[in-house]
């Protein structure tokens, strides 16, 4: 199959004869077998260029729906509602997670202490000492009873709250273990401050023990607290802390 | 954009092209009214933008070629296509008798030549005997079946003049026929 005859092909195929060249070719379609066979293959392979020509196209076109479909509103709002949802059970997630840290729940749990009855003879005005909790001073609390040194229950009671407040763990957890193996009458008092302090402390096996005890006891007067305290602690949220 | 620019920008061929046709593709009331027809005769959503898709290339194969004159509105002449297509995606699913209350018989019988490129059978043979050819190759017979002149050949495939586009063009078919040959009783097969 030579040139000349391609583009002969070509012309007929396109409709590109004259009427006269038209009625030839189609003679020679009827009457030569080879001409006609050549002429066939030259169809395939132009249907063949016609697909690639084709494949071309519909790739643009293809590429343009995919490019409108991220462009789209629709898509653009389902996204933007995706994301935002994400967002928002995150958000939920981290709040509640750290509604359920050792730290929101020693906010919420402990003890303050009780000024109006307490008295202690080697501290001479308690007003002060209340003052400075109430404004978070709690440095200068325990700066306070160092200084005077009471040895009574309740300045323990109040220097084992400065250092939790404080984040003073271990050393809260001396002051309320001391306290707890009294028999004063803040005795049950420092044995649910001991276990906050063991939180804190990351000791929350040994937390979770103290607090089944003073659960297990329905007279102690932290038992509510406790058995509410260990609720909040197996809570599902409690997963979703970092702050432990 | 109105009906015979758009037919003036296809025919200029190359980025001209491409942009007119993406601008048709995007048009949203022919997408709806063209879409909604497809749907209504029971193509899927995903079904309806193929035949969409395909219309458009026919479209503009047809433009190109020469075939669409202008008769009819691009928009007439493209649902047309776009039922023809959709017809014969479905007539070996479906039986003629459930057809002929959408479409009529006289609709039916249209055999157009832009429906033979579509065939998927084919389409997977052409695939064969296609990747044998040089990319170059491919290229220049893409250009030629769009209907490009020798000399915008020549130019976009950076050769030194026309005569050696057709040169090249005579060469790339040649082959295109020994491998269809070689093929053709596949071919035939389907």
């Amino acid at each position: 199959m030579d040139a000349q005859q391609l583009d002969l092909f070509e012309k007929y195929r396109a409709g590109e004869l004259n009427q006269t060249e038209m009625r030839e070719f189609e003679e020679r379609l009827r009457k030569e077998g080879n001409f006609a066979d050549s002429y066939q293959q030259f169809v395939l392979a132009a249907e063949g260029a016609e697909y690639l020509a084709y494949k071309d196209l519909k790739n643009k076109l293809r590429q343009a729906n995919t490019e409108n479909s991220a462009k789209s509103p629709r898509s653009r709002i389902t996204r933007w509602a995706i994301a935002a949802s994400i967002l928002i059970l995150t958000g939920l997630l981290l709040f509640k997670g750290w509604q359920y840290g050792s730290p929101q729940l020693i906010d919420r749990y402990v003890l303050e202490p009780r000024f109006s009855n307490n008295r202690s003879n080697d501290i001479d005005d308690w007003t002060e000492v209340n003052q400075m909790l109430d404004q978070g001073d709690y440095e200068m609390v325990l700066d306070d009873l160092s200084t005077n040194s009471p040895n009574d229950p309740f300045s323990s009671l109040v220097r084992g709250y400065a250092l939790l407040k404080s984040d003073q763990a271990d050393e809260a957890i001396r002051v309320f273990s001391e306290l707890s193996e009294t028999t004063s009458n803040y005795q049950q008092q420092a044995q649910f401050q001991l276990a906050l302090a063991l939180l804190q402390a990351g000791e929350t096996t040994d937390a979770i023990s103290t607090l089944d005890e003073i659960a297990d006891h329905p007279d102690h007067d932290y038992s509510p607290a406790a058995i509410n305290l260990l609720d909040d602690l197996n809570s599902y949220w409690r997963s979703f802390s970092f702050s432990d | 954009m109105s009906d015979e620019e758009f037919i003036e920008e296809i025919k200029a061929g190359g980025k001209r092209m491409d942009h007119a046709m993406l601008r048709l593709y995007k048009e949203q009331s022919l997408r709806v009214d063209i879409m909604s027809l497809l749907r209504k005769w029971g193509a899927s959503e995903h079904q309806a933008e193929d035949i969409f898709q395909d219309g458009i290339c026919a479209l503009i194969m047809n433009i190109r070629s020469n075939k669409f004159r202008g008769d009819a509105s691009v928009k007439t002449y493209l649902s047309t296509i776009c039922r023809n297509i959709f017809y014969k995606s479905i007539k070996k699913e479906v039986r003629q008798n459930e057809l002929k209350g959408n479409i009529s018989p006289h609709e039916m019988d249209q055999h157009t030549p832009e429906l033979e490129i579509l065939d998927k059978e084919r389409q997977y043979v052409l695939d064969l005997i296609l990747k044998k050819m040089g990319k170059t190759c491919r290229e220049v017979l893409k250009l030629w079946a769009m209907r490009y002149s020798m000399q915008e050949i020549a130019t976009h495939m950076d050769y030194k003049s026309a005569g050696m586009a057709r040169k090249k063009k005579h060469d790339c078919l040649k082959r295109l026929i020994a491998f269809s040959r070689e093929n053709m009783n596949l071919i035939k097969g389907i």
